[in-house]
């Protein structure tokens, strides 16, 4: 388990992080939200050892992370700019990690540059920025790591190549246990991957929920009541979050299971009634929206 | 495999690693130390072999010590290489850690499981071992190569292996200080200006320094330009360099010398690099890895730069002012201040890499061109009394008082020439301090009031100048003092000093076996080798030669004679002649190659008596019977009335009457007449003689004519109303 406890780093006037304390469990692939400049990367940067904050740490299945090498084995970090060493190739960078990392699987990782049709032989200088994404994401799963850390890797890999890295990231968290953990400024980048989700926002955590319980504890109904004391009455019964209404078109965004809603709902006389699936932006939007942030001008542009 | 042997495996794979990574550095190193050494070494070699047949240049050797000479001077401790290695050392040094500058490179490398201090040491030695073994390569091929020209010497092999260790200290002194520089650094242009900046900071502020003490104080003097140096590996290497060859018989105790010479200076700069790197070392510790692409992550070494940059060269500027326009002081004042000025902006536009910084932390700027102008002020009202220093003489061990450029030879045992500088300071240790301080205190003084009088830094310079005041002998003074300090001194002792004191101080058989190099080991050397020398006596104009079989004798009666030696008898003797001792022929593979003169004054009785009996003494300059005639000119001055200008007249005669001749023969001077305490004012400059020869009767040295000058008083009274 990756935990951080009231972690704060400054350069300069600029405060990176502020105060953060979060917990980041094994199994899950955790997803990091936040807009540039939120303090994401730096975080990642000081959990992976590279730079220390000013106040408080990063403890890393209860070692510190800063010049650690036993703790760093178990660490991999792809950076939002991977470093390659100048007019290497695959097969060079593959030569170098595995002379770092003791569990570095060189097999899995032709077999990986196979598959993706990467030539392991050329010069990385001659790959595209999506071939040099998946070139880091190829050495850092054959890394053998109990995390990756991947800081906004990502963003701006076409669906083909997303759904084969989730892919990998799946299998070996499955065979291994690993823990990803990604960072995105974009919601929808993060969406399909994560099972829990940390937005970060001015060094802080705004928010830090499992994917699934969210999705579970929030309900999206659509519905139509015949009379406007019934309108007022749902209001009384349920913990709403977002309340929309067009026409005579109620679109409510409320606590609670399926079940708890639906019950909700119960003996009142609609015209129509319909619960709809939300999507992580959604939910995002209901949560912030209720601690007074507009998520759309943070996370969604 | 043991645990041991698996490490030394691990750091072994992990420096080829980390070489393989650094190929372009490899090939760099490589192609210096391969075109330098095997390439550079065929050019020398071929060179030397068409020099020596075609011009001739070395006559006194063979042409295998010829080229064993040039491959030593090429490949040898006095290579050129060392202004590569200082290159590479710069080059290794940044490239080795330039990934501290860059994001993306910093996250690729302190993420990774390795100790930050493993990787800092990894680096540091990864570029020794680079430069090592491409030097190494380089220099095996160039000794492949000398055997190709037919050079097979132990002492090349072991004076090539000498200065690899040497070069080796070199590039590891400068190397370290550019580490140092670049851990301090946040990008690789500051990281180059830090490295040159420490390199060359202390050589910077040395050559300034000197250059102010020799401008501002007129007694100042070194034997070594710049004194000692503890933070510039360049001038450690330099400063232990002796040449091996030299054009002379390459031996192999020459580099046993050398490295007597130079350890010194090296183990000087491994403690350099020594400090450097663990200062980098903490540093480096202490860096934050967020500084990369700043300009310094310390701010103090930013302070430490900007500040010696300012002040140095605001001193300089000052300096230089001063000297060109003689002293005006509000020139200097203003020179310092745009001096100052200038660096500073330069040095925030630099650092911040941004011209708009232009004015940052302009208060630094009146600080430092305070601390220069308080610097000149000081040089010139002389605040530390350097001028008239004159030692507590219960804290003097001895002293000398030389002259720097003598015109003697002086050898050492081996009978190599060595510097008379050098033989005086090792040698000369007079024990009258006394004597010495009261003659070198007058003398301080006359330099001190000529030099502000006439030469140093005074607008309201006289036109004209006292000649009393030029007139003095210029020496230099050492004080050799109890706890191992050496004090120089440049003085001009004037010719009225008091001769009982300069005879206190020259009779000292200190001074005299040292002046006239008496030294026994020396001595039997040429007598043993007597055979294969001669001696002459020579005047200049005419000389007389006997066989080796002299020196013996010679030697004992003139160091006996010299016993009567003091001030006195130099300043008012009319010396004769000189005697010369000289090989046949020149062997420096024999160690023969001793050339000595020695003046013989005629109150050197028994010398002049053995030069007689033995048919080797010149009762005149040139024996009469070689003359023909002599014409002699005498310039008079018409000095003008007030306002006018003098206007000189020459007078001349002709002489052929033999009586007249052998009256001006005996009262002339002979050629090339310079010695210890010789004034100029002993000879009257105002009558030229000049001899000419009968033709049918050549003089030792030729058919002549002989030009000369009368000994001052010494006229007679025929020329003189001939000429007047």
């Amino acid at each position: 388990m990756i935990s951080i406890s009231h972690v704060t780093k400054s350069f300069g006037a600029l405060k990176a992080v502020s105060d953060l304390t979060m917990d980041i469990d094994d199994g899950q692939v955790f997803g990091m939200i936040g807009t540039n400049g939120a303090g994401k990367s730096t975080l990642l940067r000081i959990m992976s050892g590279v730079l220390v904050p000013d106040e408080g740490e990063v403890l890393i299945d209860g070692g510190r992370v800063y010049d650690v090498p036993e703790t760093k084995v178990n660490i991999f970090f792809i950076p939002d700019e991977a470093y390659f060493f100048p007019n290497s190739s695959a097969q060079d960078m593959r030569d170098y990690y595995a002379g770092i990392y003791p569990k570095y699987d060189k097999e899995r990782f032709d077999k990986l540059l196979d598959n993706l049709n990467l030539d392991s032989k050329i010069k990385i200088s001659t790959y595209s920025k999506g071939m040099k994404k998946q070139l880091s994401i190829a050495l850092a799963i054959c890394a053998g790591t109990k995390y990756i850390y991947c800081d906004e890797t990502f963003d701006g890999l076409d669906p083909v190549m997303r759904q084969a890295a989730k892919s990998l990231l799946a299998h070996d968290m499955e065979e291994r246990g690993m823990t990803p953990i990604l960072t995105s400024h974009n919601l929808r980048e993060l969406e399909d991957i994560c099972d829990h989700v940390g937005l970060i926002h001015k060094g802080g955590v705004l928010l830090s929920r499992d994917i699934e319980d969210m999705k579970l504890n929030l309900q999206k109904v659509q519905c139509v009541f015949k009379n406007e004391e019934d309108e007022k009455a749902i209001k009384d019964k349920l913990d709403i979050l977002i309340e929309d209404k067009r026409g005579r078109l109620m679109t409510i965004t409320a606590r609670g299971t399926r079940e708890q809603v639906d019950e909700a709902f119960k003996g009142f006389d609609m015209v129509f009634y319909e619960t709809l699936n939300l999507s992580l932006e959604e939910i995002f939007i209901s949560e912030t929206e209720v601690a007074g942030y507009d998520i759309k001008k943070l996370i969604m542009d | 495999m043991t645990s041991k042997s698996s490490s030394w495996t691990e750091k072994s794979n992990s420096q080829l690693a980390t070489a393989l990574r650094r190929k372009w550095v490899i090939g760099l190193c490589a192609l210096c130390s391969f075109l330098y050494f095997p390439i550079g070494l065929v050019v020398v070699l071929v060179g030397a072999r068409g020099r020596y047949i075609s011009v001739a240049e070395y006559p006194f050797l063979r042409l295998d010590a010829v080229m064993v000479n040039a491959a030593a001077s090429w490949i040898g401790t006095t290579s050129f290489y060392c202004m590569l290695t200082i290159g590479l050392a710069m080059v290794l040094a940044i490239e080795g850690y330039r990934y501290l500058y860059k994001k993306e490179m910093i996250d690729f490398y302190e993420a990774t499981p390795e100790k930050r201090s493993k990787r800092f040491w990894r680096i540091f030695l990864n570029g020794i071992l680079i430069h090592s073994v491409t030097l190494i390569a380089g220099m095996i091929l160039s000794l492949i190569v000398a055997g190709g020209f037919g050079i097979f010497r132990k002492a090349l092999y072991l004076e090539t292996a000498y200065n690899f260790i040497e070069l080796t200290i070199l590039f590891i002194g400068i190397y370290s200080l550019c580490i140092l520089g670049a851990i301090v650094s946040g990008n690789v242009i500051i990281a180059i200006l830090s490295g040159l900046f420490l390199i060359s900071v202390e050589f910077v502020f040395r050559v300034v320094w000197t250059m102010c003490k020799s401008q501002y104080f007129a007694t100042y003097y070194s034997r070594s330009l710049f004194g000692s140096f503890f933070t510039s590996p360049v001038y450690n290497y330099l400063c232990g360099r002796t040449g091996m060859a030299d054009n002379k018989v390459y031996r192999i105790s020459r580099l046993i010398e050398h490295i007597g010479d130079s350890w010194k200076y090296n183990i000087n700069t491994i403690i350099i690099a020594v400090i450097a790197i663990a200062i980098a070392y903490f540093a480096y510790k202490k860096r934050k890895n967020e500084f990369a692409g700043q300009s310094f992550v310390f701010r103090i070494a930013q302070w430490i730069v900007k500040i010696s940059v300012a002040v140095i060269g605001g001193i300089f500027t000052g300096a230089c002012l001063d000297l060109i326009t003689n002293g005006a002081v509000a020139v200097m004042f203003m020179g310092v201040v745009i001096a100052v000025l200038v660096l500073c902006l330069v040095l925030e536009i630099v650092f911040n890499q941004d011209f708009k910084a232009l004015f940052k932390n302009f208060w630094i700027m009146p600080v430092c061109a305070v601390a220069a102008i308080a610097v000149i002020l000081g040089f010139r009202f002389d605040v530390t009394g350097y001028e008239l220093y004159t030692p507590d003489p219960s804290k003097v061990e001895s002293c000398a008082i030389y002259e720097e450029y003598s015109d003697y030879t002086y050898y050492d045992r081996d009978l190599d020439i060595i510097t008379s500088e050098d033989y005086f300071c090792d040698n000369m240790r007079l024990g009258n301090v006394e004597a010495v301080r009261k003659v070198g205190f007058t003398g301080q003084e006359r330099r001190s009031q000529y030099f502000r009088k006439y030469v140093g830094l005074n607008p309201a310079k006289p036109d004209t100048y006292d000649e009393s005041y030029y007139q003095g002998y210029e020496k230099i003074l050492l004080y050799r003092m109890k706890n191992g300090k050496e004090v120089y001194r440049r003085i001009s002792i004037p010719y009225t000093i008091n001769e009982t004191l300069m005879d206190e101080i020259t009779s000292d058989q200190a001074y005299r076996d040292v002046l006239f190099q008496k030294d026994e080991v020396l001595m039997d050397k040429i007598v043993s080798d007597a055979d294969n020398y001669r001696l002459s006596y020579s005047t200049g104009m005419d000389q007389l030669e006997g066989d080796g079989s002299l020196i013996k004798g010679f030697y004992d009666v003139y160091y006996k004679d010299l016993e009567t030696y003091k001030y006195s008898l130099a300043v008012k003797s009319k010396p004769t002649g000189y005697v010369n001792i000289s090989p046949f022929i020149y062997d420096y593979g024999k160690n023969r190659n001793y050339n000595q003169s020695f003046i013989v004054f005629p109150e050197y009785t028994d010398t002049v008596k053995y030069l007689k009996d033995n048919g080797v003494y010149l009762d005149t300059p040139i024996r009469k019977e070689y003359i023909d005639q002599i014409y002699i000119t005498h310039d008079m001055e018409n000095k003008g009335t007030e306002g006018e200008e003098s206007t000189y007249e020459t007078m001349d005669h002709t002489y052929t009457d033999s009586k007249q001749i052998d009256e001006i023969m005996n009262n002339i001077a002979f050629n090339g007449l310079n010695y210890e305490w010789f004034r100029n004012e002993k000879l009257d400059y105002k009558y030229t003689v000049t001899i000419f020869l009968d033709h049918s009767k050549k003089s030792y040295y030729g058919a002549g004519p002989y030009y000369t000058d009368f000994w001052k008083d010494s006229v007679p009274a025929f020329v003189i109303q001939d000429l007047s």
